[in-house]
């Protein structure tokens, strides 16, 4: 990855970023930097650190060494809030839901870290529905269970709620924690191609208005999955990583590579890989 | 001071006046006359428990969110706060309602508002300390999730603690509207009104079948809060 003209901001870049707990080493010297509107999706074994640098590209783990910027800002002066969820979202997972809440509710919870106290106590005591709520149950297409309890939702619908709730939220950057690990096939497939499709189309708040691409980092199980929707491949290994190129031109010895449970001799390809 | 010795504390006529009181509970009294006195006396009973419960919740629901502490930022703040709410609910609660009903007496003399703060005070240390223990109880992942997208604690409490522990408060508020209901009943001994009151006039005039309407009464209403909350526990499951 060859530094890109410093006039367009990356929507993440991390340089050589180390994290280590007690003595583990997670993360080994990552340098990556990801454009505004590019998908990349995180691959390679369990334990290779795919969750612990989507974790510290959130903010949630301070890293050892390195730096961190999210939409050209660094994460370490920003407290966890508003400020730092207009930057950078995770799609929850399932679990993170209120299952007690309907649809709606959680849904419009996106939109806590821009409303007042009156505003999101109204929201829950009256049947009233923003648009943007409205719009984002629409897309992915759980408008006829909007007041349904989210409890009541099958695993796949209620992966649907967290994405609307986190196109409510409207972060520049979506981070994607295994987003269909606990999903059969087919509707990984569907869920993976609406969460690409829903991230890269980003209206405007009023027609005409032109917002910045958002920019999506997911960690997917199965390769195949990762090389149909996303544009860009990131592979890890061992808390470093492996490769870094193009969808198109990861080839069956790359993903052999880094998924051989022999370790070979720890050769991660340089970052300059990438490009 | 005269020694009472076991034989002479039992009232001799005890085992016939128990074979009266068996034999009446299959023959209340169902006059017309003894019913709507019964019904009039059920409802005031169901009053006192449900007013004794308002006061209750508006003790509790404040408090028990004060003493969870989940508001507070600061830990110092927090520490503080929560031990001293805390402690003033174990100082409500551990204090019975019956007891609180003589103070208030003593107080107010025998009106209906002593009946109602001896229900409401005790009832309001429990339900506080409930509600701060499901608050503090909720799982951490919706909360965190929460927070990510920019939520106040206040906000996270509305969003995520507050729906989270609903279901199981309901169900606890149920139980303990029952337990009201059973106390303004034997609050109503100390002469508040109420099915306690009929049956302490029925057995002072030795007539049982009448006291039993009453209890029967009483059994009729508890059983109708245990249908209601099971309706509104199915619609919120």
């Amino acid at each position: 990855m060859t530094d890109t003209p410093s006039s367009e901001i990356a929507a993440c870049s991390l340089v050589d970023v180390d994290y280590r707990y007690g003595d583990t080493i997670a993360l080994r010297c990552v340098s990556l930097r990801v454009a505004p509107g590019e998908s990349v999706a995180l691959i390679g074994p369990s334990g290779a650190g795919k969750t612990t640098l989507l974790r510290v590209i959130a903010g949630l783990f301070q890293p050892s060494a390195g730096a961190v910027e999210v939409m050209g800002r660094s994460l370490a002066g920003l407290r966890p809030g508003r400020e730092l969820a207009g930057l950078v979202g995770m799609m929850q997972q399932q679990l993170d839901l209120v299952l007690q809440l309907a649809v709606k509710h959680n849904v419009q919870a996106g939109y806590l870290g821009r409303w007042g106290t009156l505003r999101s106590l109204a929201a829950l005591a009256f049947p009233i529905e923003s648009t943007g709520a409205r719009n984002a149950i629409r897309r992915v297409g759980l408008e006829d269970r909007i007041a349904t309890r989210v409890g009541r939702l099958s695993g796949g619908e209620q992966q649907r709620v967290a994405l609307a709730r986190l196109l409510v939220q409207d972060p520049d950057l979506v981070l994607a924690d295994e987003p269909v690990s606990a999903l059969d096939p087919a509707l990984a497939d569907d869920l993976l191609a609406l969460l690409r499709d829903l991230v890269s189309d980003r209206p405007g708040e009023r027609p005409g208005e032109s917002m910045a691409p958002r920019a999506l980092i997911a960690s997917v199980h199965q390769p195949e999955l990762a090389l149909r929707h996303f544009d860009r491949i990131i592979a890890m290994r061992s808390g470093q990583i492996a490769f870094d190129k193009p969808a198109d031109d990861v080839t069956e010895k790359d993903l052999d590579l880094v998924y051989s449970l022999v370790a070979r001799a720890p050769t991660p390809e340089p970052a300059a890989a990438g490009q | 001071m005269a020694t009472v010795r076991p034989g002479e504390a039992l009232h001799t006529g005890g085992l016939g006046a128990l074979g009266e009181i068996t034999s009446s509970a299959f023959t209340p009294d169902l006059s017309w006359d003894t019913i709507r006195l019964a019904a009039i006396a059920a409802f005031r009973t169901l009053m006192y428990a449900v007013a004794g419960m308002s006061i209750a919740l508006l003790i509790g629901v404040p408090l028990g969110i004060a003493a969870s502490g989940v508001l507070f930022r600061n830990p110092l703040a927090r520490f503080g706060v929560v031990v001293a709410i805390r402690g003033f609910l174990a100082v409500l609660r551990s204090v019975h309602e019956i007891v609180w009903a003589v103070l208030f007496v003593f107080a107010l003399g025998l009106s209906p508002v002593a009946g109602v703060l001896a229900i409401g005070i005790p009832y309001g240390g429990i339900l506080g300390r409930i509600i701060a223990e499901r608050i503090t109880d909720a799982p951490e992942r919706p909360l965190d999730a929460l927070r990510a997208t920019g939520a106040s604690p206040f906000q996270v409490l509305m969003y995520g603690q507050l729906p989270i522990a609903t279901p199981d408060l309901v169900s606890y508020l149920f139980y303990r509207l029952e337990c009201a209901v059973r106390a303004a009943a034997v609050l109503s001994f100390v002469g508040l009104g109420g099915l306690g009151f009929r049956i302490t006039i029925a057995l002072d005039d030795l007539n049982y079948d009448e006291a039993w309407t009453s209890i029967y009464a009483l059994v009729i209403l508890v059983a109708g809060i245990d249908l209601w909350s099971a309706q509104v526990r199915r619609r919120l499951l």
